[in-house]
């Protein structure tokens, strides 16, 4: 893309990427080039020979990487009428008399490289660490406890992303192994361990966010079982503890689940309240995600 | 290893640690001194590495070795995970200094150290980005130890270590940036200092921001110098930081 | 990817996680996936082991033999590299005075079958072990955890049932620091001295210490299963330990003195430091021939229903037989999916020579079969006699 502006190819912390804003005159019309800041990059504040500037500056170390974004109309149009107090604004408003002005917002983000895989997906977000569960996120969760009116989860995946490396057993000692080989955390208990740091992220799903219907008579002993991977969306980050999430859609619901509370093998969902285990032949409740 | 602990195997209580004596260095010392050469300060060799623990999000191993001393640490940086307790807009960092196979510094010396550098990394990384969660930093300093054999009585000994944490720092700040810039999290610029008689500063930002200051007890009253020399450090050690991570992620300017 | 092109046909997405994410949400899928394959998560074949990697001794202060470092106390090192984790395991020490007069110097000991049951406790009474503090690093501070006091306990006690550190090689050989003339000092050791002159008249201690030795293990970046690791690591390390020699000053080599106090008499014996040479050391004598090597084993079922099917001939195996549930034995366990889904294991500690220490099996779930612990014990010692030449190199 063509921004008149010479965009370093890689960055890392602390890098001057770019301006705030940039012209070009291309055929008679001024082009405003408008940076945004994108994962990666934050705007801040330098001081050089006495004046101050603002400049989008690099976070992550990784290539650089911009996109135009493009605005709906009234909102492109409220940006370009709205008095700005930007100097350089204000400089490219008296000379807009002369010609067609042109804004063009141009997001900016640093794309962190992986080792491993080459293929970045398309929301070019490649870690965990930038990517914690946000609303509307699609999350992979484990059910912890249940109780009449809701579900425990905690999360263990935002879809599609990568998962955390240091919540494993690995490191947090959680999960039951072989006796006499490893952790043995099942006693291991946290508040022995740092009294402010907690482990995985966890959620609540109410029980009147099972399911779109019927949201009164949803029974979460039928819904879920301990131990059940869930597939469900963030609804709101919740209080300190806990994330609000829902699983009221076809695709969401249990993914994975074995059959007599962890006891059998996998079972497969024959409808939406219905997973059998091809094994045995039994079925169980389940509030399943559409497989398809 | 007084303190009985009956979770660990800490052995006998009765049992000493080896003291060794003093008196026999004298000989010792004197071929020491003469077998290493008296090199300057700043002759110092630093070697970097990045992203060897598999367990946490990002880790960095610092090697510093000049004429007098050789320092290893390592440090782990894990998170963001979440955080008990009310809800934070913010991260929230701790950082945790461990002795390492020498158990030189004592706890309290170690913690002054950590809260000074959470100051630092508290102005450094971009918290606003991590609301609910916490990013645990865990340095251990894996051996610190001088090349120069001395026979010191207590005082003296004392005033040592003071001396010596000091100039661990620098490269504390300088292994824990590499490590969060290993685990991917958000930094405002990277941060390093430099140390000149016990007196540490640290900077970003090309030298243009001060983000933490210590001094010690040193006799060391020329402070603007010691700004300059403190940034001089400072710039050669981000320049080796930033290569190592280009040539590290196989990124090429 | 998925525009729908016309309106009667349907598109079908079944819902599919990369690897990674399905190895974190359902790390038993995951492990079953790859052994169906042939291989395991870390790409490993069944029975193959990890490679590793030690550097012997390069942080104890005997690291340099002509220029001893003096703030240095760790007598004996290792670092040992396998696979993605580090353990690091320095050895220091500390002496202890001997008191406790042993069982046999006790007359009223008398019966025959008493001794013959406490003949076994005498064996290994003859032996000593080391006290190791196991330190995982996990991004966590506090008490220590389950694993640690496990691996911990499970050293000590086997280091002490393998025989290898004869508490006879603990013995303190002090020497005398005499002050001469011209107010220099000089130490004396008895064993050093040619003529036995001295070693009948001056150096006639009644006392005794002995060398108490720790261990820190420090393990860095735990990918799985530590323990034969840590145990690995401290047979290296125990193998380069020095001790170094002990001194009494000549004043305080057999002080008593008595005191009186509200009308009793006690026999008080002034305590005095004994005191460690700056750069005099003598290797630690262990039993070589018992320095054995740790390997462990898992054993799993290969569930049918997740196997993943070789597409060119899928239709000949539809009908899988479900209750014919055929096991494997996978060796050097690493790896989350293989740590939380293998839970029949087994611990081998062997020597080079077969001469095996310790065996421990864990069954539950997978069946162990006795073709399976006699290949885990060959494998063991075909394992140990590996691990036991990197030392020499």
């Amino acid at each position: 893309m063509a921004t008149g502006f010479e965009f370093p190819r890689i960055a890392y912390p602390g890098k001057l990427i770019c301006p705030q804003y940039t012209t070009e005159n291309r055929n008679g019309d001024d082009i405003i080039f408008n940076y945004v800041c994108g994962p990666g990059t934050k705007l801040l504040r330098y001081e050089h020979n006495g004046a101050q500037l603002e400049a989008i500056t690099a976070t992550l170390i990784g290539t650089v990487r911009c996109d135009e974004e493009k605005r709906t109309d009234e909102e492109e149009e409220r940006e370009a009428t709205n008095p700005s107090t930007e100097e350089e604004k204000s400089v490219d408003k008296s000379s807009s008399d002369v010609s067609k002005r042109i804004v063009k917002f141009i997001r900016v983000s640093v794309v962190p490289v992986t080792n491993n895989d080459c293929k970045t997906s398309k929301d070019a977000s490649n870690d965990f660490a930038n990517n914690l569960p946000k609303e509307g996120d699609i999350v992979l969760t484990r059910v912890t406890r249940l109780s009449l009116q809701r579900a425990n989860v905690e999360i263990l995946a935002v879809e599609d992303k990568p998962s955390p490396i240091d919540s494993g057993v690995g490191s947090n000692g959680m999960g039951i192994i072989a006796a006499s080989g490893g952790s043995g955390a099942a006693t291991f208990s946290v508040s022995q361990a740092s009294s402010d740091l907690g482990e995985t992220f966890r959620g609540i799903i109410r029980s009147q966010d099972v399911r779109s219907t019927d949201r009164d008579r949803v029974k979460v002993i039928d819904c879920f079982k301990p131990g059940d991977i869930v597939r469900a969306q963030v609804l709101s980050l919740g209080d300190g503890t806990n994330y609000y999430l829902t699983t009221a859609r076809n695709d969401l619901g249990v993914v994975f689940a074995r059959a007599a509370n962890g006891a059998g093998g996998l079972m497969y969902a024959t409808d939406w309240q219905m997973m059998t285990s091809p094994a045995t032949g039994a079925t169980e409740k389940r509030k399943c995600a559409k497989p398809f | 290893m007084n303190v009985q602990d009956r979770r660990r195997l800490l052995g006998p209580a009765a049992a000493k640690p080896m003291a060794f004596s003093n008196t026999t260095i004298h000989t010792l010392e004197n071929k020491s001194t003469s077998a290493l050469p008296k090199n300057s300060e700043c002759e110092q060799e630093l070697s970097l590495h990045t992203g060897f623990i598999e367990n946490c999000n990002g880790s960095a191993l610092v090697e510093s070795r000049d004429a007098k001393h050789q320092t290893s640490l390592i440090t782990a940086v894990y998170g963001p995970r979440s955080i008990r307790g009310s809800f934070t807009s913010q991260g929230t960092i701790s950082i945790q200094l461990k002795n390492g196979l020498l158990e030189k510094y004592n706890t309290n010396e170690l913690k002054e150290v950590s809260s000074f550098l959470m100051g630092i990394f508290n102005s450094v990384v971009n918290l606003s980005r991590y609301p609910k969660s916490g990013i645990d930093i865990f340095v251990y300093l894996t051996y610190d130890k001088e090349l120069q054999n001395k026979c010191l009585d207590d005082e003296s000994q004392s005033k040592q270590i003071f001396s010596q944490i000091s100039s661990l720092i620098p490269h504390c700040i300088t292994s824990i940036t590499l490590a969060l810039v290993d685990a991917g999290i958000e930094l405002v610029d990277m941060a390093a200092a430099g140390e000149v008689c016990g007196t540490v500063v640290s900077f970003i930002k090309n030298g243009e921001e001060i983000v933490g200051f210590w001094k010690d007890n040193g006799d060391n009253e020329d402070l603007s110098g010691c700004l300059d020399r403190c940034k001089e450090q400072y710039i050669r050690h981000r320049d080796l930081m930033i290569s190592c991570l280009m040539k590290q992620k196989n990124l090429n300017i | 990817m998925a525009e729908s092109t016309a309106l009667e046909t349907i598109e079908i997405h079944p819902i599919n996680f990369p690897p990674d994410v399905l190895a974190r949400i359902s790390p038993e899928l995951s492990l079953q996936r790859h052994l169906s394959l042939g291989i395991r998560p870390c790409l490993r074949k069944y029975e193959e082991f990890r490679d590793v990697i030690i550097e012997n001794n390069t942080l104890s202060r005997y690291v340099d033999t002509e220029n001893v470092d003096a703030k240095n106390n760790i007598l004996g090192s290792n670092v040992l590299k396998s696979g993605k984790t580090i353990v690091i395991t320095s050895i220091t020490g500390g002496i202890i005075e001997e008191n406790s007069a042993s069982i046999k110097d006790l007359d009223d000991f008398g019966e025959d079958e008493l001794l013959e049951v406490t003949k076994e406790d005498d064996i290994l009474a003859e032996y000593a072990s080391v006290y190791p503090v196991v330190e995982v690093e996990r991004g966590r501070v506090g008490a220590c955890t389950d694993e640690e006091m496990t691996i911990s306990q499970k050293l000590y006690d086997s280091i002490l049932h393998s025989r290898i550190l004869p508490k006879k090689a603990l013995k303190v050989k002090a020497g005398i620091r005499s002050v001469n003339e011209d107010g220099t000092f000089t130490v004396l050791y008895p064993d050093e001295l040619e003529n036995g002159a001295l070693n009948g008249t001056n150096l006639k201690m009644k006392r005794k210490w002995s060398y108490v030795l720790y261990a820190k293990i420090v393990v860095l970046s735990r990918t799985g299963p530590v323990f034969d690791l840590c145990w690995n690591s401290l047979m290296y390390a125990l193998q380069n330990v020095k001790l170094p020699r002990a001194f009494i000053d000549e004043r305080a080599s057999d002080l008593r003195m008595t005191i009186r106090t509200r009308g009793r008499s006690a026999t008080i014996r002034e305590t005095y430091e004994i005191i460690c040479d700056q750069t005099k050391s003598l290797p630690l004598m262990i039993n070589l021939q018992n320095i054995a090597f740790a390997s462990n084993y898992g054993v799993i079922e290969l569930d049918p229903e997740s196997q993943l099917q070789d597409p060119n001939n899928a239709e000949e195996e539809v009908d899988i037989d479900m209750d014919d549930l055929k096991s494997v034995l996978i060796a050097d366990l690493d790896t989350e999916a293989e740590e939380t889904s293998i839970h029949t294991t087994i611990s081998v500690i062997t020597t080079p020579a077969g001469n095996y220490k310790q065996l421990t099996l864990v069954g539950a779930g997978a069946k162990i079969t006795p073709e399976m612990i006699k290949r885990s014990l060959s494998l063991s010692k075909v394992r140990a006699d590996d691990l036991s030449t990197r030392l020499n190199k």
